[in-house]
């Protein structure tokens, strides 16, 4: 029953054996899901999960010089993923780094067809906040919707903390693509500027999943414009595939402005256009993929000059 | 006399271990206004055994085992008599000072009450120079304002006013700039003071051994950082800088191991932070792995 296994790319020499042993367990941990395209339920343990996060963790702008210190790091609650009963905390994705484990949140995938259970708990114990989760494009009923509106929705739109609550998806044929999910609860404003959103990547029936998926979530975090929470190329993901890999790159918006994605060296189709940039706005979102074939180390960005000098800026490296 | 014994013992101890700050008794400032403070009478001990509260508010002890109990004054100032299990006893204090009190079914229960019209505390960890101490405090709400005074050596002199919450709260963040005694200070009133040792730097001593199947860097922290975490961090070219592969919680705020693959030799960088884990001490030393 295993769908894909997350490759992570082996860096060389001295690095990969300083970092062998975290890529390694990481490998293990994310290599679950279904084989077939047969309709299957799929579950997963999610919780809200005070932590202290640093936008910049190697403290420099390295385009344009700038050192940060102390003052890009907030404590936040995020999206983590967990073992069944919320019994043991696990990478929300496989990273060979400890600063790229928590923004966003586990990336939570699905066939068209499959129901999706979500258990849902709030370890909230910094802030004492409601939290919930909402999910795009997929479908539910209003007591698994998690967006407060008094009066009228239940305790899946407002967790307390130490409380829970199991969300019941349906993937539908509408379902295929790349989705946000997000906190709807009384506390959404903060909980969005604090990074806990994350995505729904939902394969049709028969689609092939890719070699590597990248997921890029374009939102600002405190002062900066960040690219999954980071902020400056070395910061924000460091994305790797080879000559050959079937790539896929989802992208979404968090936030309430709009953003240009662009990625250097490469083109795909949208509805049959070729494009190298593409708009996304607020809680919009899109998929794409190629084979890939160009060697490098490319940028990808987002293209609002003013976003990208505040940080909205990575690398991609392809090699053979 | 025994609890002037044992403040005597942890003054002794504190001037013993650089960096330390003495252990304030816990100022019971969770409960609300008018309800009198909270002491948990167990089996075997009181919980809290030291509480500190402001002048002319209660203490509430409460029967929590299956025993009778007394709270009974060493200087005859007070006795609940039997206290039965589940049941309660409270005690106003009007006039300032440290009242000791004991248990006369149990002698080796015992705890105390100090009481003041400023309480003033400081956090029970190690500093050093540069760091920022943040005290905390209570009073009673009239006053408005309280004033921080530090004495260095030469006697007390003000350092700081804050302003007090609706509850008469307050807190002050002062640098700790050396060794010294800071006291709050209300109109006519004044807080017992509180003692700070700072130590001139932390130090961060860290090796790297070469073992059958890993090697290991050890380090080590002086003064100790309770909770704090290290980081290892090799120089990665595609991140721009110094990247966090591996960290370690300090064991007793003073050690921690970290296990790498055999085979590399390069220089990393360990980095002590906060118990946040993000927060950079400034304290970072290098070392070359062996292979």
């Amino acid at each position: 029953m295993i769908d894909r296994i997350w490759r992570v790319p082996a860096p060389a020499g001295t690095l990969r054996r300083l970092l062998g042993s975290a890529t390694a367990a990481l490998v293990a941990v994310a290599a679950a899901g279904p084989a077939t395209a047969a309709a299957v339920t799929r579950e997963y343990w999610v919780g809200a999960t005070p932590t202290t996060w640093n936008i910049v963790p190697n403290g420099v702008d390295a385009i344009l010089g700038t050192r940060y210190g102390n003052e890009t790091i907030l404590p936040t609650v995020t999206y983590r993923r967990y073992t069944r009963g919320w019994k043991k905390l696990l990478r929300n994705a496989p990273a060979r780094n400890v600063d790229s484990d928590r923004i966003p949140g586990p990336l939570l995938h699905a066939r068209v067809g499959d129901r999706i259970v979500v258990h849902f708990k709030n370890f909230d114990t910094r802030f004492n906040r409601a939290h919930s989760m909402h999910f795009h494009g997929v479908s539910y009923k209003p007591s698994s919707d998690g967006a407060y509106l008094p009066g009228f929705s239940g305790r899946d739109a407002e967790v307390k903390p130490g409380q829970t609550w199991t969300y019941k998806l349906r993937a539908g044929p509408q379902s295929a693509g790349f989705w946000p999910y997000h906190d709807h609860s009384t506390s959404m404003h903060e909980s969005l500027a604090g990074g806990m959103y994350g995505g729904l990547s939902i394969r049709g029936r028969r689609e092939r999943a890719p070699d590597r998926e990248f997921v890029v979530v374009l939102a600002p975090t405190g002062d900066l414009q960040t690219i999954n929470g980071h902020a400056f190329v070395g910061n924000t993901p460091v994305f790797s595939a080879r000559v050959g890999d079937l790539v896929q790159w989802d992208v979404m918006a968090i936030g309430s402005e709009h953003h240009t994605f662009h990625v250097h060296g490469h083109r795909w189709l949208e509805h049959g256009v070729p494009r190298d940039t593409q708009t996304v706005g607020p809680a919009e979102s899109f998929r794409f993929r190629w084979r890939e074939d160009a060697t490098g180390t490319w940028f990808y960005h987002c293209h609002v000059e003013q976003h990208m000098e505040r940080g909205m800026i990575g690398i991609y490296r392809v090699t053979r | 006399m025994r609890c002037l014994r044992v403040a005597g013992l942890l003054a002794a101890l504190a001037a013993t271990v650089p960096g330390l700050a003495l252990a304030q008794p816990a100022d019971d400032n969770t409960h609300a206004p008018g309800e009198p403070a909270q002491v948990s009478i167990g089996a075997t001990a009181v919980d809290p055994a030291n509480i500190a509260i402001l002048t002319g508010e209660r203490v509430e002890w409460h029967n929590a085992s299956v025993r009778d109990h007394t709270i009974t004054s060493r200087d005859g100032l007070f006795d609940s008599g039997v206290i039965g299990s589940n049941r309660r006893f409270s005690q106003e204090f009007s006039a300032g000072g440290s009242f000791a009190y004991f248990c006369r079914i149990h002698p080796f229960i015992t705890g105390t009450v100090d009481v003041a019209p400023v309480l003033l505390s400081a956090p029970a960890r190690s500093f050093v120079r540069g760091d920022k101490v943040v005290l905390k405090g209570r009073t009673h709400p009239a006053a408005g304002t309280v004033g921080i005074e530090r004495d260095s050596g030469g006697g007390f002199v003000p350092v700081t006013s804050v302003p007090l919450a609706s509850d008469g709260s307050f807190s002050a963040s002062v640098p700790a700039e050396g060794p010294a005694s800071f006291r709050a200070v209300s109109g006519t009133d004044a807080s017992a003071p509180v003692r700070i040792d700072v130590a001139a730097a932390r130090v961060l001593r860290v090796s790297a051994v070469r073992g059958r199947r890993h090697q290991v860097v050890r380090v080590t922290v002086s003064p100790p950082l309770p909770g704090a975490i290290v980081r290892l961090q090799p120089y990665v070219k595609h991140r721009f800088g110094w990247w966090t592969t591996h960290r370690a919680r300090l064991e007793h705020g003073r050690r921690a191991s970290i296990r790498l693959p055999r085979g590399s030799t390069a220089s990393v960088r360990i980095v002590l932070t906060e118990p946040d884990g993000e927060t950079s001490t400034g304290v970072r030393r290098m070392v070359r792995l062996p292979g």
